[in-house]
């Protein structure tokens, strides 16, 4: 019994266990509407592009409603659950499930329901939110950007691609070349929407481009050639001694100067002249280099230069535009001009001989051929012009008269031997040769006066003093005319170079010494009646009218008084061995190249 | 040592007596209520600690010999339970964090009285033992009616109390009724899991290991049963 009593006690004892009772109610409104929702992916299209290997990142909100998992459903086939206490979840379909295709896909969202219940507050109560998408899975190569378009835009060069469709885009690289080999990075664009942009060093070259995209992996676009127009350089004459040069650059924005050039004639190599803003398109050049063709250069200077242009031989292959020109005004279009001493001078074009009056610089009389025809010679005072018709006649046209009288070679030596020189004396007669043999003619009368065939030497050429009584073959070799026989005279050269016979004195001829002086000399005698010191290589002409001398060095022309020997005038030229006389003659303050180009002194 | 002790109240004995306590005991449960407060702080939804250890019933059973005219020397019981919740109800279901906790402890108890006039008697007491503790932590979630998850774990621990106190009682022939008062200490041990003693209770997120911590003041009414020996008469 008392076992018993003691054993009730423990029982009574273990069985007054603590009773907890107290509960807390917490009162809760569970009629909330459902939230909007805001999506955020990480592409740049409504289709989502996927390459190997990258990710869905899926980021959505909805006021301060907390979205804990999504599903992930590839053709509506689960793929996946996935868990965030930030609403962003990263999900990756792998690589070794999905072949290269078009894929639907289905995200749903579930998020709590905002009304801070137990089951609220632990995922069990809220709203889902579906969304659908197509899904393309790709190769990288496939999913790199290209570019598409280059273009001239408003003074700059637009470069446009395709947009870059797929995930975890960090930047563009716009990379140019000019050879495929040295690549410089010229841009860099860090918004994956932003598919143009401009590139700030082209000004118009040839130039290859290509795109880079890094996202995670390097994808590399096909490289693509564009080639515009770098500022062209146009030359026009402006005046008689001035170029004008004008250019247009179809990329102004990125043009920082230009560099005004004049290329070398006889090295390689350039001699800088001027460097101009970028606002400028025109430059006046002055004082270019007469009786040659001028060479000029214009180099564009990019505001940014790409670094594979290193030095500048580079940029000036590739930024440079070079032009032509002559100085001088356009004059006769012609061979062959004479400067008589008198009122004209005589030019002749492919089937006419013009005079032109230089006074009142119009022309004043023309002799038209319709047979192939030269001028052999004019007589110093320009009353008559002597030269060859259909290569078998002489013609001889009188200015004073206007008349063309023809002769035939064989009315004078009874052969049909052509004529190589002939000199025309102010009276008529003539001196002409045929390779060893000389004939005086009076071409007045029709009178061969004499004639010498026992030379042994070919004339260089031939000049007549003003009254047809001595002449040269262009040796230093003088001869008079007695009678019906050509006689030589003694010898006078004293290593003078001949000029001609000096129009206003028959016996007196005109010879010089480069860079030392020229000298009137009497061919009986030896006796100098005149010397004026020059310092000039080649005596071009005399204007004796105007009592000028023309000389030329192989860098200048100059002109001296006849009289007092002065230098009254000179102008720049380039030559690399000195001009031949004639090739430019002055006539009354006016230089002519027989190339049809004249200055004004 | 029991044996012993009656060995001695044989040869010097005088009186026997048997007795029952019923009162009330507080514990500072320091350690578990800590992992209330992290619990409360972690939960997701708004919920209350609606009982934290209180004030508990506590029963108590000796039984001993008077050894010396003014002391006795015997054997004590007690028993003593308490327990916490935390709790959410709401239209969407349910939330309980549960813990009852029980403490046995037995061991030895001395007397000495130190004040006795006519029927009135004063004791201090001084027990020390063994104790044995347990606890139910049960965590419960039902949502819509649909969803129950419930997850009952048990623990243990055990060591050595001491419990000093005093008896006032009032003698009527063999009996005696009374009060008494005592402070009980415990040696603060691991709380371990029943079915696995390596694995130990924890205070979420610091991991800090919970220790047993009975200590409190003890108070109530007792009721003794004495019978009194042949020599003394």
């Amino acid at each position: 019994m008392k076992k018993l009593f003691f054993g009730l006690i423990i029982l009574l004892f273990y069985s007054c266990e603590y009773e907890l009772q107290d509960d807390f109610y917490n009162n809760i409104d569970k009629d909330v509407d459902k939230p909007t929702a805001t999506v955020e992916l990480n592409f740049a299209t409504d289709t989502l592009y996927l390459s190997y290997p990258s990710y869905i990142d899926f980021k959505i909100e909805a006021g301060n409603h907390k979205f804990n998992w999504v599903n992930f459903y590839i053709n509506n086939i689960k793929y996946g659950t996935y868990y965030s206490s930030t609403g962003s979840f990263e999900i990756s379909p792998s690589r070794y499930n999905y072949t290269d295709g078009t894929y639907q896909i289905k995200i749903e969202a579930f998020s709590n329901s905002g009304t801070g219940s137990i089951a609220d507050c632990v995922g069990s109560e809220g709203f889902l939110f579906t969304y659908n998408w197509v899904m393309v899975i790709s190769d990288d190569a496939n999913l790199s950007p290209q570019i598409k378009k280059i273009c001239r835009d408003n003074g700059k060069l637009r470069l446009d691609w395709s947009m870059y469709k797929s995930t975890n885009f960090k930047k563009y690289l716009i990379l140019k070349s000019n050879t495929n080999n040295d690549w410089d990075t010229i841009i860099r664009v860090y918004d994956q929407h932003t598919t143009s942009a401009y590139d700030p060093s082209y000004i118009g070259e040839e130039a290859i481009y290509a795109i880079r995209t890094i996202a995670g992996l390097t994808l590399f676009g096909r490289s693509l050639e564009y080639k515009d127009t770098v500022p062209q350089l146009k030359i026009s004459n402006y005046g008689d001694k001035s170029f004008k040069l004008k250019w247009k650059s179809y990329f102004s924005n990125n043009v920082a100067g230009y560099i005004i050039s004049e290329v070398k004639k006889d090295v390689y190599g350039y001699n800088y002249i001027t460097t101009l803003p970028a606002t400028d398109s025109t430059y006046i050049f002055q004082n270019g280099k007469f009786g040659v063709e001028s060479e000029l250069m214009l180099t564009t200077i990019p505001k940014n230069t790409p670094s594979y242009f290193s030095d500048e031989f580079n940029r000036t292959q590739y930024y440079s535009s070079k032009c032509k020109g002559i100085i001088g005004k356009k004059s006769f279009n012609v061979g062959q001009v004479y400067v008589p001493n008198g009122n004209s001078l005589i030019y002749r074009t492919s089937n006419a001989i013009f005079l032109y009056d230089y006074n009142t610089r119009k022309n004043s009389d023309s002799l038209i051929f319709s047979n192939s025809f030269q001028i052999g010679s004019v007589s110093p005072d320009g009353n008559y012009i002597l030269g060859v018709e259909n290569s078998t006649n002489f013609f001889v046209y009188n200015v004073s008269t206007k008349t063309k009288k023809n002769v035939s070679f064989s009315d004078i030596t009874g052969s049909l031997n052509y004529y190589y020189f002939m000199a025309m004396a102010n009276t008529g007669v003539a001196v002409l040769c045929t390779t060893k043999n000389y004939y005086v003619y009076d071409f007045v009368n029709n009178n061969l006066i004499a004639s010498r065939t026992d030379f042994d030497y070919w004339a260089l050429y031939l000049t007549i003093s003003a009254d047809g009584k001595y002449f040269s073959n262009g040796y230093n070799y003088f001869f008079k005319i007695e009678g019906n026989a050509i006689v030589q005279l003694p010898d006078i050269t004293n290593n003078l170079y001949y000029y001609n016979f000096n129009p206003c004195n028959p016996e007196e001829v005109i010879e010089y010494t480069p860079n030392g002086s020229i000298q009137f000399i009497n061919i009986l005698d030896r006796s100098v009646s005149k010397s004026i010191p020059i310092s000039c290589d080649v005596i071009q002409n005399i204007d004796f009218k105007a009592g000028k001398i023309l000389g030329s060095t192989k860098s200048e022309f100059k002109v001296y008084d006849l009289n007092s020997g002065s230098l009254l005038w000179s102008y720049p030229t380039f030559s690399q061995t000195n001009f031949v006389s004639y090739q430019f003659q002055l006539c009354k303050d006016v230089i002519y190249w027989y190339e049809g180009y004249l200055i004004y002194l | 040592m029991f044996f012993v002790v009656f060995g001695i109240n044989n040869v010097f004995a005088q009186q026997i007596s048997i007795g029952f306590g019923y009162g009330m005991s507080n514990a500072q449960m320091t350690g578990l209520k800590s992992v209330n407060r992290t619990t409360l702080a972690n939960l997701p939804f708004k919920a209350k600690q609606v009982e934290n250890f209180p004030s508990a019933q506590e029963y108590n059973f000796e039984f001993n010999a008077s050894i010396f005219k003014k002391y006795s020397l015997g054997v004590c019981y007690n028993y003593f339970s308490t327990g916490s919740r935390i709790s959410s109800i709401d239209y969407s279901g349910e939330y309980r964090f549960d813990n009852i906790s029980t403490n046995t402890s037995y061991g030895f108890i001395n007397k000495f009285s130190i004040f006795e006039a006519k029927a009135f008697l004063i004791q201090f007491t001084a027990a020390f033992g063994w104790y044995k503790s347990k606890f139910k932590l049960t965590e419960v979630l039902n949502l819509y009616q649909t969803q129950s998850n419930q997850y009952e774990n048990k623990f243990e621990s055990k060591g050595m109390f001491i419990k000093p106190g005093i008896d006032i009682l009032y003698s009527f022939k063999f009996i005696k009724i009374g009060l008494y008062g005592s402070y009980y200490s415990n040696t603060e041990n691991e709380i371990s899991l029943s079915r696995n003693n390596s694995l130990k209770l924890v205070v979420p997120n610091t991991n800090h290991k919970v220790k047993t911590d009975w200590k409190g003041f003890q108070y109530g009414i007792k009721f003794l049963i004495s019978s009194f020996n042949s020599k003394n008469k």
